[in-house]
């Protein structure tokens, strides 16, 4: 760094804000090269200080700056102005005397200048080899920057509807607002247009070419926003094969009505690069804002405080089981074909229900670039494989399919023994997408999705009642259609139907308990919405979100497995030996229709109520436990409910946006709580009403923070009837309910100079009560602090590197205060404290990835290495006893883990 | 005979290192082991009703095995009849209230190492197939169901002095639920009550079958650390006829998934105690379709001279248990 640089550096940290002043300092006539080159490039017209008697061998070299004291008025100055001063330095360095050489033309200044210079220190001239006084020109250079500015940037495309292809050569102008004058810009040859440096505010867009209808559209800009759109018009053809007068339109879409105020959106782009997920784009999701970290292995999805099963997953809409593979390693999309995940923890809008938590939904896309591309890549945990290319005209397919590898690398290491301790998880999925545009206006899409996992584990015992045994398996799949259309009003039109298959099977096997679950679901849907846009102010939309599942349901073994939210036990505690069988169907049908809309006032004030109507019918096959030869009695259920939903969202300042929702939801109860043996089967609907604060806050054009407060409340949650003397076909209870309340906030830094990253912190309590006379208890899932921290940057050559750091606070667990002996199955029995009142040890971990991509001819190769907790830190993941329960230890997580991967791209 | 360990071996653990995927988090396993053989205070090692399975309302003998590290100042077992059901949202095998020191929900059924007492008559409804009374404008009330062997049990609170308390899972003859009629009838008919196991004999021997040395009072001899294999049998029980048998016995029990009566053997199981030394497993035992009658484990002597307790605890599927105790001699 030259000096001049780090005197500019400095004088940028010590002065005041919005006042920057740049000192650019030259030494005249002093026979150093490097200062030479310094004062030359800062100052042109150098006068130099002729040394005096003998020869200057070093000159003297300025060491401690003082940045000058100015006056409160200039602070407003803009521009610069120049003090030239005399010093004359002594031996020790000091400044003796300095003079006024030159004034800037402001006397406050020249003193400020000068009572500054005074204070100087230098290493001393040295002449002949000794120290000596030497007198110099000094140039004290005051640059004042201008006020920050507060305007905002709007670049876009111009894009041909259908293939999507860029149009060039349309003028795109921009006017009114605070615009003095219109401004133009015309596409180029990718059809990009950009406006730097405009005014906050509304601002008209008028399109023109000379093959199009003029089109006029407004846009709202945000002080120091980047605004990117994307206009769509209508067949292009080049001005050779286009018939004379055959005018084309330009179609400004009415954009999506504004329903989820807590909405985390992270594009595809920007999530590959964080550390810790191994390149999986939605495992990004561990990371944001309001999601409690899994313990390691199970993948479990934990917003707000919500139970995992309390939580949809949806892709493009459809519904599926889960986003994770087994053991979380992986998720079930392949992440070339995800565009973006959208996490919505509470008050969501009115197109989506029957969740009580949160919602995460996946949108994916067709890799749209021109010819066959692909991707195949591997790492320790598998190997995939996409390709995507033209069918024809207007027609792409595209393929992606992944396999896990960890069960071969067991096999090579001859790890049999192993497998029988360590869950060795197995997963496949696949995706097949067919795109079409059958016209201009037309976007057809056929997307097949599946996904198998098999999970086995088992610790065998030479005492066989203490041999265990887990089993499980889950496969399945999604077809859906889905049709859109962007209408000549503004509005867009989608339909998608869909059907679905899903086989799950879970055995375990304590001693002589075995307990086995297994349903398949038949699954079939219909989602509907037609948005338009009603004048300038109001957007309109309404749709429908039809479900049917039919379910048949085996189960047999021990009543208190799977684990429920709400038990009191122990990590590894054997399942009551009290065994049951049923087998019984569950079919529920459900349509609601929906409608919102999006109302903008006094250009500031956007209100979105919103209401879903949520009407069901259940039947269960068996409505008490199966008894001789009596035949089955099944019973039929209907529900009714009216959810509304509002989000307001308010701009109070250029650069703050307040926001508020509210939403009501409901649950039907899950197939598997309905046995007659097992559950209760006219368990009614669980609620939950949500409501949602905070506040938006953009400090630069990348920069953000947005902070909220939730509170939600939940009622008629299924828990075990705790009561001595239970009812038939009453094993579970509808008492349950549930507050959860807190605040999140997430400081983004978006792409745009290599940097990005986020800290995303959530505070939190998570309360049930198991029935109205009980007292607020943790609940099982709750996380009271989650921290996540993310930075990524991309280096020139391709080089990417990132750091992630969580922090988490340990699920609540139920201490055990003692032991008793149970002779009957020779082993000691916990004696339980009070429920939740202790937690597993805080989770800290700190994960990196670098990545290197190689350009080889026309593809691409990524090497990547990802190191997961860097600093090896053993974190606990659960409380585990010795078998008498007289001592207590903890199963530690992930050690240091590097994880190599591959990927080549073509 | 199982014999592998009841942890990976160290060269497992290796292998999984090596391998080095995500969740080998449990190759870093807690240290929360205890050696549950040794006995080095007063404890119970098994208790059991005579006859093994009763009839609620009729007389049985209550018996314990209790022991200490030098057979002394055993404190006197107090037993009691627990009448309190468990409810679903309770994990454990009995009621929390079995457990106080003193509830409504306790008859006391006597003190002693060997009691005379009568099952409570209302077993079978409260901890049995039988529905609980319909109280006015209810449902119909939730029957108990039966652990994987068809049994329904009464539980007893047992408190030796100061420590921690014990339950017993005691089996009570309450029929079938479930079935039809006529598997109902059938059940009946066919169904032998549970006996208690017997051990036909203890072997002990050097690891090279040599065997052990006694002393002219008939103690048996060990040199320190050594290695003694001991072996324990019962009586074989023959075919799958489902009749009174002291060893594995065939019985009938209900499947509830296949919907029918079927027979199956009991598996059994050896706990092993001693006042010194380590045995090598602290338990082992027969699966129901393994048709052995015996098993074995290894006691490594102590190091330091004096006598030991060696006891062994055999147990069936059915809540049946029988216990032998040997006196050994290190030098």
């Amino acid at each position: 760094m030259t000096e001049s640089r780090r005197l500019r550096a400095f004088a940028r940290d010590v002065l005041p804000r919005r006042l920057a002043l740049v000192l650019c300092a030259s030494l005249f006539g002093l026979a150093s090269p490097a200062l030479a080159q310094s004062g030359g490039a800062d100052e042109p017209e150098s006068r130099g200080v002729q040394p005096r008697g003998p020869t200057v061998t070093r000159a003297p070299e300025l060491l401690r700056f003082v940045g000058a004291d100015l006056p409160e008025v200039e602070h407003t100055r803009t521009g610069s102005v120049t003090s030239v001063l005399r010093l004359l330095i002594d031996v020790d360095g000091r400044v003796a005397e300095a003079a006024l050489e030159e004034t800037s033309g402001n006397a406050r200044l020249d003193e400020a200048a000068l009572v500054a210079a005074r204070a100087f220190e230098f290493r001393p001239a040295e002449v002949d080899g000794r120290p000596s006084p030497i007198q110099i020109i000094f140039r004290y250079l005051f640059t004042f920057d201008p006020p920050p500015s507060s305007n905002g940037s709007l670049e876009g495309r111009v894009v041909e509807r259908g293939p999507k292809r860029a149009v060039a050569g349309v003028r795109v102008t921009l006017s009114g607002g605070k615009l003095d004058t219109p401004r133009s810009d015309i596409t180029d040859a990718e059809g990009h247009f950009s406006f730097p440096d405009v005014p906050p505010g509304e601002i008209t867009v008028d399109l023109e070419a000379a093959r199009l209808t003029p089109m006029s559209t407004r846009e709202t800009l945000g002080a120091r926003e980047h605004l990117e759109v994307v206009y769509v018009v209508g067949p292009w053809a080049s001005p050779d094969d286009a018939a004379e007068g055959d005018d084309l339109e330009i179609v400004v879409s009415a954009p999506p009505v504004r329903r989820e105020l807590v909405a985390t959106s992270v594009s595809s782009d920007e999530a590959r690069g964080v550390p810790g997920t191994s390149g999986d784009v939605l495992r990004v999701v561990e990371s944001l804002p309001g999601v409690a970290r899994a313990s390691v292995g199970s993948g479990a999805l934990v917003i707000w405080g919500a139970a995992p099963e309390e939580t949809r997953v949806y892709v493009d809409g459809v519904p599926v089981p889960r986003l994770y593979h087994e053991g979380g390693l992986r998720s079930i999309v392949h992440s070339d074909f995800v565009e973006e995940i959208e996490l919505i923890p509470g008050g969501q809008g009115p197109s989506y229900g029957r969740n009580l938590g949160g919602l995460l939904a996946v949108d994916t896309r067709m890799p749209e670039e021109a010819g066959v591309h692909g991707r195949i890549a591997a790492d320790v945990l598998d190997a995939s494989v996409m390709l995507a290319g033209p069918l024809g005209e207007d027609v792409r397919l595209g393929g992606a399919a992944r396999w896990s590898l960890l069960d071969l690398w067991t096999q090579l290491g001859r790890g049999e023994e192993i497998a029988e301790y360590i869950p060795i998880p197995r997963y496949r999925d696949g995706q097949l997408r067919l795109l079409a545009h059958p016209s201009a206006h037309d976007r057809l899409e056929l997307v097949v999705l599946g996904s198998s996992d098999r999970f086995a584990r088992g610790v065998p015992n030479a005492d066989p009642s203490l041999s265990t045994r887990e089993v499980r398996a889950l496969d399945f799949g999604r077809i859906f259609l889905r049709w859109s259309r962007e209408t000549k009003d503004g509005g867009a039109v989608s339909v998608t139907p869909w059907i679905g298959l899903d086989r799950s099977a879970r055995e375990s096997t304590y001693g002589d308990i075995l307990t086995r679950i297994g349903a398949n679901t038949l699954w079939g849907g219909l989602r509907l919405s037609h948005r338009r846009k009603w004048g300038e102010r109001v957007v309109v939309e309404a749709g429908l979100d039809a479900e049917l599942s039919r379910s048949a349901l085996e189960r047999q073994g021990s009543i208190g497995l799977p684990p429920r939210e709400g038990d009191v036990r122990v990590f590894g505690q054997p399942p009551p030996d009290r065994i049951a069988a049923d087998d019984w169907r569950v079919t529920t049908v459900g349509i609601a229709p929906y409608a919102a809309l999006d109302l903008q006032f006094f250009e500031s004030l956007s209100v979105s109520p919103g209401l879903r109507l949520d009407p069901y019918v259940r039947t269960v096959s068996r409505r008490v436990p199966r008894e001789g030869e009596l035949p089955e009695v099944g019973l039929l259920k209907q529900n009714f409910a009216a959810e509304p939903r509002l989000s307001v969202r308010h701009r109070a300042l250029e650069w703050i946006t307040l926001r508020g929702a509210f939403s009501l939801t409901h649950q039907p109860p899950a197939p598997e709580d309905l046995s007659a043996a097992f559950g209760t089967p006219d368990l009614p609907p669980a609620r939950a009403l949500h409501a949602v604060a905070g506040v938006d806050l953009r400090f630069e054009e990348r920069l953000t923070l947005e902070v909220t407060g939730f509170w939600v409340r939940s009622s008629g949650l299924a828990m075990r009837d705790a009561s001595d003397a239970p009812y038939r076909a009453r094993a579970l209870v509808s008492t349950g309910s549930g507050r959860n309340f807190g605040a999140q906030a997430l400081l983004r830094r978006s792409f745009g100079d290599g940097l990005s990253g986020w800290l995303a912190y959530t505070w939190m309590r998570s309360d049930r009560r198991d029935r109205e006379d009980a007292g607020w208890r943790a609940s099982d899932y709750e996380q009271t602090h989650v921290l996540a921290a993310v930075l990524s940057h991309r280096f020139p050559f391709g080089i990417e590197m990132g750091l992630r750091f969580r922090l988490a606070t340990g699920f609540p667990r139920t201490g055990v205060l003692g032991a008793f002996y149970d002779a009957s199955r020779d082993r000691y029995q916990p004696i339980f404290g009070l429920q939740n009142r202790e937690r597993i040890p805080l989770f800290l971990q700190l994960d990196a990835r670098v990545s290197k991509m190689f350009l080889l001819g026309g593809t691409q190769l990524e090497v990547s290495l990802e190191v997961l907790n860097v600093a090896n830190r053993a974190n606990a993941e659960e409380l585990v006893y010795a078998p008498d329960y007289s001592r207590r230890d903890v199963v530690r997580g992930l050690p240091i883990l590097p994880v190599l991967g591959v990927g080549w791209r073509f | 005979m199982r014999s592998r360990s009841s942890m990976p071996s160290s060269r497992a653990r290796a292998r999984a290192l090596w391998i080095g995927w995500p969740l080998l988090s449990l190759a870093c396993l807690p240290q929360v082991d205890v050696d549950e053989t040794r006995v080095d205070a007063p404890r119970i090692l098994a208790l059991r009703t005579e006859p093994a399975e009763g009839q609620p309302g009729r007389e049985t003998t209550l018996r314990a095995l209790a022991a200490s590290a030098d057979g002394e100042d055993l404190p006197v077992p107090e037993w009691a009849f627990c009448l309190l059901r468990r409810p679903l949202a309770e994990l454990g095998p009995v009621n929390r209230g079995c457990l106080a020191l003193d509830d409504d929900g306790l008859v006391t059924a006597g003190a002693g190492l060997e009691v005379r007492a009568t099952l409570p008559r209302e077993g079978c409804r409260l901890f049995g197939p039988e529905v609980p009374p319909r109280e006015p404008g209810q449902p119909l009330g939730r029957s108990v169901e039966a652990d994987p062997t068809g049994g329904y049990y009464q539980p007893l609170r047992v408190l030796l002095g100061d420590g921690p308390p014990s339950v017993l899972d005691a089996r009570i003859s309450c029929g079938l639920a479930g079935g039809t009629p006529a598997e109902a009838r059938e059940y009946r008919l066919r169904y032998q009550p549970n006996v208690h196991p017997r051990i036909g004999a203890v072997a002990l021997s050097f690891e090279d079958e040599e065997a052990l040395l006694r002393d002219e009072s008939g103690t048996l001899l060990v040199p320190r650390r050594a290695d003694v294999r001991v072996r324990v049998s019962w009586p074989d029980c023959g075919d799958s006829t489902p009749l009174p048998c002291e060893g594995a016995e065939p019985y009938l029990a209900y499947d509830a998934e296949a919907r029918a009566l079927v027979t199956r053997r009991e598996a059994l199981r050896v706990a092993w105690y001693s006042t010194s030394g380590r045995f090598r497993d602290e338990r082992t035992g027969r699966e129901g379709a393994d048709r052995g009658t015996t098993s074995e484990n290894v006691w490594t002597a102590p190091d330091t001279d004096g006598p030991a307790r060696l006891w062994i605890v055999l147990r069936d599927e059915r809540g049946g248990v029988s216990w032998e105790a040997l006196g050994l001699l290190v030098e």
